[in-house]
């Protein structure tokens, strides 16, 4: 008959021994590990081929202070030395001149002197008796247990019986002494064949072959159940692989993207290549602002120049920016000029998307480029007082988002990229405040992972008032600069027919995922490496 | 942004003058809510330039300067022309080219004494009548010409010491940076008035030719006879004239300052004479602002003189007339401009419960004068604000300036009470289906820069120039001169950086490409693109094949493969993939050309896909 290769083992070893092995015995004569063996032997008692008899016994070891007595005699046995030396007589207290005990040594003796009668107090003397004269040159069964045990190695209690110990009565003296005995209750297994399996053993057996790989011939006629699948080194290290991955920085983006639009935000978008127009124009920057320069934007070649929106909303920019228009401000002061609002530019930031959205929302039906519609109520004094009160009807609200890359003529180094992408967002609504701004960047960042969040006044051309952002890094312990925000100036949003205050924030997006995926360059994430694409864990975002 | 050394101890003391009210602990919160950012606290070494005097203060990773910025003396050259002259407590301030009043300790002090409550609402500074006139040449605002716009001023009772040398100077400087755009415009002059005939004619500000007359610039010495130079002279010969030459290029005539007798103060914006410097032991000067507006001018002049007072109580502003084409105005005009400001609107826009006395209190704090008008519909400020802000141009200002005395930090942050319910774009969220099904199919993405230059996206591929591709006009990298038209470059240039590592490599970018578009308002467009590439030693045409199939089951579309000649692709390994009929992309093995360029040694096989087309609406 066909068994797995240990049990297969077993039965040949218990075939040939004498007897009833122990279990380690058996294991060893085997070259198997102990576990393996008994694990066949449960298996092999299952099918009644052999029977694990089980039998408690008692296993000594010394104590830390029995180790103590096995170096130097029993304090007992040295006073009796000194009584015998002594005629038999000593008073207690010169005890200690005679040997190795100092007095309190020599007063804890006294109890097992007289204990095991070997001597007896009379006033402060200590008397020899005739038991104790006997005891003289004879070990006790206590002494000789610990002889037997000296050395650290635990016994059997009925090995050491078999020595001709009296193991009871030596347990019975060192019992009360603390420390010095241990006796741990076992149980000793021992294999025998049954006679079914003797039988077996006798009519033929053979063992299973082992084997590494599964395979479809294995699993297809059950074959597997006749083979040993080898055990492995499970803690022996893999190959490493991966998964395949969006990219560390998308991942954050789509984090960005997910907050937003669970803040209730709608997505927008705009062009890369965009007028001069919506980038700065519609923002209010002036037409000499140190942004607009060449040394600053990417200009465009071609295509050469950009269309304007309507009639109406230009002609309204163009008076915003030289005399304020109808927006009570006092404008730039300067001639404005269409062709450089026509000029396109690689977007210098993605405000040129939320301006865009509010045109279009500021428009009845939604539509950013109606032609020669002029603002109703679009008198100065009129749009001042809207714009100035929350007694006027309210506007319809809107909140948009847009995250894209934006340009700047910068030289690439550590920091910096031509490209990098930000988050615009806008919220119309006739309680927006500058304390809702920042209650609103607040949630954002809280939902990113920043709970820590700071603002600075600063200063941009389109907002007032305006804050930078700020979150605090815990790692670093440090404050670090994330963005601008403020609310669109009046000179911005009267001009699109919107009366209502408007939030408005730009955020770098670069930065922070440098940060939530601990990396030193922009350039990391642009000219990626493998090791980095692979490694980069999913769970950062 | 500008970083400017603020002198600690001055600004203290100034600050300090009347009462104990900050110490050198609290500076940076202070400024910091006072929205100026500090870059850093240091000890900066100060120099001195030997022919002009100008004071640079350098901190240790600066080093000393290269050169003068005002006489453009070069100490490389000869550096025994910079002298070391001690060091100096500064705070480096990033300061915003709006507030330009607050660049020099005097202006700083003057913000801070008020947002700290000790001198609050409007200052004002007593003028002289004027004595001096300067008569303005009408050919200066002639297209032959330029720089119309002058105002001046007259200081006396003046005690300068180094540190007052310094401030006056790198007052001129910020200015010049702030308001002047580096002198374009507006450029300030300071003159040593003994040096001048103040009781003679009148001072003219003039247009003259370029080779007219001769003075000797600032910073030559006079005992030269080869120093007396003529203006067009100056623009070739001196440091500063080369730098500046720019702004006189087109013009035939170029501005001239002189007093009654034709002693030359200037020639703006480029130099000042020798003759007229200012030293130590000047007691009083004259000050001109040249521009291209009055209302510049006029700011730069203000601040200036303003800030001059703060440091130096004792200085006496004189005005001086300025006749121009018969018309006369007098100059500095610290006249304050005057705004309404309604007090339920400031609130509602910062969002805390302000009053009309409150609103008050912030707004002086701020250094305006404020009144109250009640009125029926609510009440309303009536705001004074200081002639030196540049800043103010509407009432939407004044209520950032309350926010900012008010204090960001007290402001109670709340959300919008409205409720709105999100919507995301279909691309994006496509694009989420997009790249599931390439980082399933165990494709890495990479994300790369969407600007490339001609040669790596047509001539190293040796593919045609694309006609749609849309040009930078002023790139800043001959790396980066267009918009990408294709995303396979940028993929093939990331296998190129990663060729040491182990292969296959497996890479996908989902990203925009941009086209001209006669159609869009802008001009061009960006679509949706995804890209994939494969290189390793057993890579070939079936494993990117294999891949588009799953790409487009995984899409439910429904992909019809076309043997096609694709630029770029081995000829008889390339396919151009259709929906209904529609080219929406291509696929194959690259051309060994291709992976040349990059020193690519393995086969690579790759597919691009226009998504905007793949997945437009009437399809999905």
């Amino acid at each position: 008959m066909e068994l797995p290769q240990v049990q297969y083992e077993v039965m040949v070893g218990l075939s040939s021994a004498s007897g009833a092995p122990r279990l380690p015995d058996l294991a060893a004569s085997l070259k198997r590990d102990q576990s393996q063996v008994s694990a066949a032997c449960v298996e092999l008692q299952g099918l009644g081929y052999v029977l694990v008899e089980e039998a408690p016994y008692d296993e000594l070891s010394l104590g830390k202070e029995g180790e103590a007595y096995v170096a130097s005699p029993l304090p007992e046995r040295i006073v009796l030395d000194v009584l015998v030396a002594q005629q038999g007589r000593c008073k207690v207290t010169e005890v200690p001149t005679f040997c190795a005990l100092n007095a309190s040594q020599v007063g804890q003796s006294l109890r097992w002197l007289t204990q095991r009668g070997w001597a007896r107090k009379e006033g402060d003397t200590l008397v020899l008796s005739d038991a104790g004269r006997a005891a003289k040159g004879h070990r006790t069964p206590d002494e000789n247990l610990l002889v037997a045990l000296s050395g650290g190695k635990p016994a059997r209690k009925d090995e050491l019986a078999a020595r001709g110990i009296d193991v009871d009565a030596a347990v019975a003296l060192l019992a009360p002494r603390k420390g010095v005995l241990n006796v741990k209750p076992r149980v000793d297994r021992r294999v025998v064949l049954t006679d079914s399996g003797r039988k077996l053993a006798t009519a033929g057996i053979s063992g299973r072959r082992a084997v590494t790989q599964l395979t479809p011939d294995l699993l297809t006629d059950g074959a597997w159940k006749n083979v040993d699948l080898q055990p492995y080194d499970v803690t022996l290290a893999a190959k490493t692989v991966f998964p395949g991955k969006e990219h560390a920085f998308q991942r954050t983006l789509e984090k960005v993207r997910r907050v937003f639009l669970e803040m209730g935000f709608e997505e927008i978008v705009s062009p890369w290549i965009e007028s001069s127009f919506w980038d700065f124009d519609a923002l209010f920057q002036p037409q000499d602002h140190p942004a607009r320069d060449m040394q600053d934007t990417f200009y465009i070649a071609k295509p050469e120049r950009c269309r304007l929106p309507d009639e109406a909303l230009v002609e309204r920019t163009r008076r915003t920016h030289e005399d304020g228009g109808d927006t009570g401000s006092t404008g730039w002061r300067y001639r404005w000029s269409r062709e450089l609002a026509q000029k396109p530019v690689l977007r210098t930031h993605t405000t040129a998307a939320t301006i865009r959205a509010l045109a279009k929302h500021a428009m009845p039906n939604g539509e950013c480029r109606v032609a020669n519609n002029e603002l109703p109520d679009s008198t100065r004094d009129q749009l001042v007082t809207r714009y100035s009160s929350l007694d006027t009807p309210r506007q319809r609200p809107g909140k948009y988002f847009v995250i894209g890359p934006v340009y700047r003529r910068e030289t690439a180094d550590y920091k910096h990229l031509p490209m990098f992408h930000q988050v615009d967002g806008i919220i119309v609504d006739r309680e927006a405040s500058l304390a809702t701004l920042l209650g609103t960047l607040s949630a954002f960042y809280g939902k990113m992972g920043f709970p820590k969040v700071r603002f600075r006044p600063s200063f941009f051309p389109y907002t007032e008032p305006s804050a930078e952002v700020f979150l605090w890094l815990e790692g670093r312990q440090e404050w670090v600069e994330m963005g601008g925000s403020g609310l669109f100036r009046p000179e911005v949003t009267l001009p699109l027919g919107i009366t209502d205050r408007v939030l408005a924030w730009g955020l770098g997006l670069e930065r922070l995922a440098m940060m939530i995926h601990g990396l030193k360059s922009i350039g990391d994430l642009y000219f990626a490496t493998m090791p980095w694409l692979r490694e980069a864990p999913l769970s950062r975002a | 942004m500008p970083i400017i050394n603020m002198p600690i101890d001055l600004l203290l003391r100034l600050v300090n003058a009347e009462r104990q009210v900050l110490d050198g602990s609290q500076i940076v919160q202070t400024l910091d809510d006072m929205g100026v950012e500090t870059e850093e606290v240091t000890v900066a070494d100060v120099f001195a330039c030997a022919a002009c005097d100008n004071v640079m203060e350098r901190t240790e990773a600066q080093g000393p300067p290269a050169h003068c910025p005002k006489c453009g003396a070069d100490f490389r050259a000869s550096p025994a022309g910079l002298r070391e002259s001690g060091k100096a407590h500064v705070a480096r301030l990033n300061m915003l080219a709006v507030r330009p009043d607050i660049f020099d300790p005097g202006g700083m002090a003057r913000y801070m004494r008020g947002f700290l409550g000790v001198r609050t609402g409007l200052i004002e500074y007593p003028v002289s009548p004027p004595r001096i006139t300067v008569q303005v040449d009408p050919r200066l605002g002639q297209d032959s010409s330029y720089r119309p716009a002058i105002a001046c001023a007259v200081l006396r009772n003046m005690s300068l010491d180094h540190e007052r040398i310094k401030l006056l100077m790198n007052l001129q400087e910020d200015l010049h940076w702030a308001l002047g755009r580096d002198r374009k415009l507006a450029s300030i002059g300071v003159y040593d008035l003994d040096k001048l005939d103040e009781r003679g004619p009148a001072f003219r500000y003039r247009a003259v030719a370029p080779d007219e007359l001769r003075f000797v610039p600032l910073g030559f010495s006079p005992s030269d006879p080869a120093a007396n130079l003529t203006p067009r002279e100056i623009l070739q010969r001196h440091k500063t004239g080369q730098a500046y030459a720019h702004l006189l290029a087109k013009f035939s005539a170029f501005p001239l300052l002189t007093d009654g007798r034709g002693a030359v103060l200037s020639m703006p914006p480029i130099i000042n004479s020798e003759a007229t410097r200012v030293t130590m032991k000047t007691r009083q000067c004259f000050v001109d602002v040249t521009g291209m507006a009055q209302r510049t001018v006029d700011r730069a002049l203000n601040i200036l003189l303003s800030g001059l007072k703060e440091v130096m109580p004792g200085l006496e502003i004189e005005a001086v007339r300025i006749e121009s084409s018969g018309a006369a105005i007098v100059t500095p005009d610290f006249r304050p401009a005057n705004l309404s400001l309604d007090v339920p609107t400031a609130a509602d826009t910062i969002g805390a419960p302000l009053d009309a006395n409150t609103l008050t209190r912030l707004l002086e704090r701020m250094g305006h004068g404020v009144s109250v008008e009640r009125l029926a519909e609510g009440d309303r400020l009536r705001v004074l604000v200081p002639a030196w802000r540049n800043d103010v141009m509407h009432a939407i200002d004044l209520i950032e300036d309350a926010a900012i005395a008010y204090g960001y930090d007290n402001l109670v942050r709340r959300l919008v009470p409205t409720f709105t319910i999100g919507a995301p774009r279909a691309i994006e969220e496509q694009s989420i289906v997009v790249r599931s099904v390439f980082t399933g199919l165990g494709f890495h993405q990479v994300m790369t820069l969407t600007l490339t230059s001609e040669a790596a996206a047509f001539d190293e591929w040796g593919v045609p120039h694309d006609p749609r591709t849309v040009r930078i006009e002023n790139p800043i990298s001959s790396e980066q001169t267009i918009c990408r038209v294709s995303l396979l470059p940028g993929l093939v240039d990331t296998l190129a950086i990663n060729k040491q590592y182990d292969l296959p490599q497996h890479l996908f970018e989902v990203g925009d490409c941009s086209f001209l578009d006669p159609e869009a308002e802008t001009g061009a467009r960006e679509d949706r693109y995804v890209a994939a590439a494969m290189i390793g030693p057993h890579v070939g045409y079936a494993d990117i094949r294999a891949v588009a199939d799953a790409f487009f089951h995984e899409m439910g579309l429904n992909l019809e493969v076309r043997a096609a000649d694709v630029p770029g692709f081995i000829p008889g390994r390339a396919a151009s993939l259709h929906l209904a009929g529609e080219w929406v992309g291509t696929m194959g093995e690259l051309h060994p050309r291709c992976l040349e360029a990059g020193g690519l040694r393995h086969a690579v096989a790759a597919l691009e896909i226009n998504l905007a087309a793949a997945l437009a609406p009437q399809r999905v």
